[in-house]
């Protein structure tokens, strides 16, 4: 028993003592070392873990959709809406720093939503996605989309429960975001590349993007879409209907 | 900006398995991998900041960087992975690797005051 803690054993307890000598003065400082081990993201990764379960409770598969501000996520999720409405019920989280236009926009589009606003805060969290899911009456059987802050770097770390992570790039950015922020597209299942019919008006090497994104996800899924023409959709609903049958 | 909140992160730790005590704390120890996708200068520089307004005082932070350290699935060799990107420096081959190492957010201890 450790007298200055109270935990039980000491195996896992270091102690040390140094002593330091002043001009005569004796000062005798003990300190006292706990080995730890713990996961920095510990607390996030447990609300994660609770946000998991309740959509595999649901039978529902959630995605969690990152990119930079104005890749095209929101455009993507209304014309989405549209084309499984009837299908299955559809709700999304919305995350940005401020204003309530992007849940607007997805109600208007067909789709349950609620809006969190995160402040200063620069990406979701297991935390704040488990209470906004308290919002959402979530029915059996249903796509939960949740779209993250607009930020390509600290949504990368932050599990958020979802069961397939989705990264947008719109051909508006260059072909060299994958290699300018790795650490998101590591993580990716599925890779869209937005925007496509604006291909015509820009110099945009797509192959080039491709095998930069294949760089850091060999195998990493990759679709090319419009959500103004509609283009690639087709592929993106048949993923999305695998996706749900593999892993909700 | 990240950064902010894996400071609350380590501080709740610590706390946690302090019993909700944070006045004896006087030293973290964390381990942080390169390839963690966490920008050092910024965790050290918000940790005083976090520190003072979970703990009400100041807590010595020291960081111990791990490299990034991959085996190669294609040609089974190790390598020093300094980049997500990097191809494998013994086949040329990108991304068709195992990290063994550099992917770290861990609280390894804590020190008290007696």
């Amino acid at each position: 028993m450790c007298v200055t803690c109270g935990c039980g054993g000491d195996n896992n307890h270091a102690h040390e003592h140094s002593h330091s000598h002043h001009s005569g003065d004796h000062h005798h400082e003990h300190t006292h070392v706990i080995n730890l081990e713990a996961e920095i993201l510990a607390e996030n990764n447990q609300f994660a873990a609770q946000n998991r379960a309740f959509f595999k409770d649901k039978k529902s598969l959630a995605l969690n959709f990152v990119s930079s501000p104005g890749s095209g996520k929101t455009t993507l999720l209304e014309e989405t809406i549209k084309r499984l409405s009837g299908q299955h019920p559809i709700y999304v989280v919305e995350g940005d720093q401020h204003t309530e236009l992007d849940a607007n926009r997805i109600r208007s589009a067909g789709a349950e939503a609620y809006q969190i606003q995160t402040g200063k805060a620069c990406h979701l969290d297991g935390h704040m996605v488990g209470h906004a899911l308290e919002h959402l009456n979530i029915v059996d059987d249903s796509f939960v989309f949740i779209e993250n802050v607009g930020n390509l770097i600290c949504p990368a770390l932050f599990d958020l429960g979802e069961q397939a992570k989705v990264v947008l790039i719109s051909i508006t950015e260059g072909e060299d975001k994958p290699l300018k922020y790795p650490d998101m597209f590591f993580g990716a299942d599925l890779v869209i590349i937005t925007k496509l019919d604006l291909l015509p008006y820009l110099k945009f090497d797509l192959a080039a993007c491709e095998a930069n994104i294949h760089k850091i996800s060999p195998r990493g899924k990759i679709i090319q879409l419009s959500s103004t023409t509609g283009a690639g959709f087709d592929e993106w609903i048949k993923w999305l209907h695998a996706a749900k049958n593999y892993l909700s | 900006m990240h950064e902010f909140s894996l400071c609350e992160g380590i501080v709740k730790q610590v706390s946690r398995a302090n019993a909700g005590v944070l006045d004896n704390v006087s030293q973290i120890k964390i381990e942080i991998g390169k390839l963690s996708g966490v920008d050092l200068e910024s965790l050290i520089f918000w940790f005083p900041v976090v520190a003072e307004k979970l703990a009400c005082r100041q807590i010595q932070l020291e960081v111990n960087e791990i490299d990034g350290l991959a085996l190669c699935s294609k040609c089974n060799q190790q390598f020093t992975l300094t980049n997500l990107y990097d191809a494998c420096p013994h086949c040329q081959s990108y991304a068709e690797y195992q990290i063994l190492q550099g992917r770290e957010l861990l609280v390894k201890s804590f020190s008290l005051i007696n």
